[in-house]
């Protein structure tokens, strides 16, 4: 009987569990839904403008008038795009040479002082970059690099979120491979490309996309950096376009979604993996 | 590779192409659809000749017959508040250069052969005298609106279906970009230029 009546609790303490699995699942879904329409709106309501246009006789009419307009007949456009596309590149790219070995001389050596640089770089990654430009500019005067594509790429190239976020990825990696890799060789730098990068490469992939992210959407350092319009990425085109060119801006907002969306599409199952394997 | 890497490697090929194609000829493309006007060659568009006679004590343009060339009649259009010219206004920016007409009211005066034009005209305004025959062709002209100027209209067959058609192939659009070619692409605007004025 005693066993009997545990069995019995154990029953209702599952059924407990079941059915509140069960509202937590309806609440997780209820959330879910609510927060991707939250986000989705202004998507929404960017693709909806990018296709109407004042008429006089029906007040709106949807065409695609502003994407034609876009294609055929702004100058701006394109080497705009490109300058987007040429800054999301060009930081992450160079940025990863420095992120990678940072992350892994964070994680896997043995200095005193290795507790005191990850919480600097922590602080350095929680602070705005409106604090560090105004010292960002003064420097980049200092070096004659204002108004030019370096001095965009410079201050970019050094990203302690990405430090960060390899740092807390190849903690995970067990010192036992390190240790195991270092009777094989005493290069260090081997150690990083044939047992280190292999087992991180869906972390890069996370940082790389993340990287990309922001590079591509720069906006306060080519407005304070950048005087040339020709040098200027599409981030800032609403200092090109003025209130009458409204649909013009909706429709090269839509565009500008693409190429972050297709890395999205190819980085995804990379991004969940590295992502899901950092232990904050 | 999966099938869904091969689908995104497609997308991103063809989204990347179409911004590759259209960087190298978007504004060409946009040109065909774009009423296109003729001006003179530079040395005959600008009112070069100035002649200053006085009357009234003001400091006037005389377009004399010699120069008939620079102000042809046709060029020279009335509505109600009194006479009008099509100029050419050049805009350059960042980007690129931007033509748009610009509707001008002339204050003329008709002395036998001569048309003096009092005001509104000055030196190195560029005319287009070929305004009337788009009007007459039914195109929609306004003032300020984006234009195709010189010698693209005049090559024969230029369309916008060829241009579409050809987009990677066109000899107007590859002569552009290829240097190597420009010796044969500047003759060949010459010869337009040339065909334009007679």
């Amino acid at each position: 009987m005693k066993r009997y009546g545990t069995h019995t609790a154990y029953l209702t303490i599952a059924k407990g569990y079941i059915m509140n699995a069960k509202r937590n699942h309806r609440l997780a879904v209820f959330t879910a839904v609510v927060t991707a329409l939250l986000f989705f709106y202004p998507l929404a309501k960017t693709l909806l403008f990018s296709l109407l246009m004042p008429d006089a006789a029906r007040g709106m009419r949807i065409t695609l008038r502003h994407y034609a307009d876009l294609f055929f007949d702004v100058f701006w456009f394109y080497p705009m795009f490109w300058n987007s596309i040429f800054y999301g590149l060009a930081t992450t790219l160079p940025a990863l040479l420095f992120i990678i070995p940072a992350g892994f001389s964070l994680a896997k050596g043995r200095r005193r002082h290795n507790g005191f640089l990850t919480t600097l770089y922590l602080v350095l990654m929680l602070m705005p970059i409106q604090a560090v430009i105004l010292p960002n500019y003064i420097g980049l005067r200092t070096l004659g690099l204002l108004d030019t594509r370096l001095g965009i790429l410079l201050p970019a190239l050094f990203s302690p979120f990405g430090v960060y976020l390899m740092y807390k990825y190849m903690e995970e990696i067990p010192d036992d491979t390190v240790s195991a890799a270092r009777l094989e060789t005493s290069s260090l730098t081997r150690i990083l490309l044939h047992v280190v990068i292999p087992q991180t490469r869906t972390a890069i992939a996370a940082v790389f996309l993340f990287l990309f992210a922001e590079g591509y959407n720069l906006v306060e350092q080519p407005k304070i950096f950048l005087k040339r319009e020709s040098l200027k990425p599409l981030s800032v085109l609403t200092d090109t376009l003025t209130i009458s060119d409204q649909g013009l801006l909706f429709a090269a907002g839509i565009l500008s979604l693409i190429p972050p969306a297709l890395l999205f599409g190819f980085f995804e199952s990379d991004l969940e993996a590295g992502i899901g394997r950092m232990k904050f | 590779m999966t099938r869904k890497n091969i689908i995104l490697s497609i997308q991103t090929a063809v989204f990347f192409a179409l911004m590759l194609a259209g960087t190298l000829f978007g504004q060409r493309i946009g040109d065909c659809f774009r009423p296109s006007v003729a001006v003179r060659q530079p040395e005959y568009r600008k009112i070069s000749y100035k002649t200053t006679a006085t009357i009234e004590s003001e400091e006037r343009y005389v377009v004399t017959e010699r120069l008939s060339l620079l102000l042809p009649s046709k060029a020279l259009r009335q509505e109600e508040e009194g006479f009008y010219v099509y100029l050419l206004q050049t805009r350059t920016e960042a980007f690129g250069t931007y033509y748009t007409l610009e509707k001008r009211l002339v204050n003329i005066e008709m002395q036998d052969e001569f048309i003096i034009v009092l005001s509104g005209l000055s030196p190195n305004d560029y005319i287009v005298p070929d305004v009337q025959e788009l009007l007459e062709s039914g195109e929609n002209l306004e003032a300020g609106q984006r234009v195709v100027p010189m010698y693209l209209s005049s090559i024969p067959g230029f369309s916008a279906l060829p241009y579409l058609l050809f987009l990677f192939c066109y000899p107007t659009a590859v002569l552009q970009y290829f240097p190597f070619f420009h010796p044969i692409y500047n003759t060949l605007q010459l010869y337009i230029q040339r065909f334009d004025t007679l």
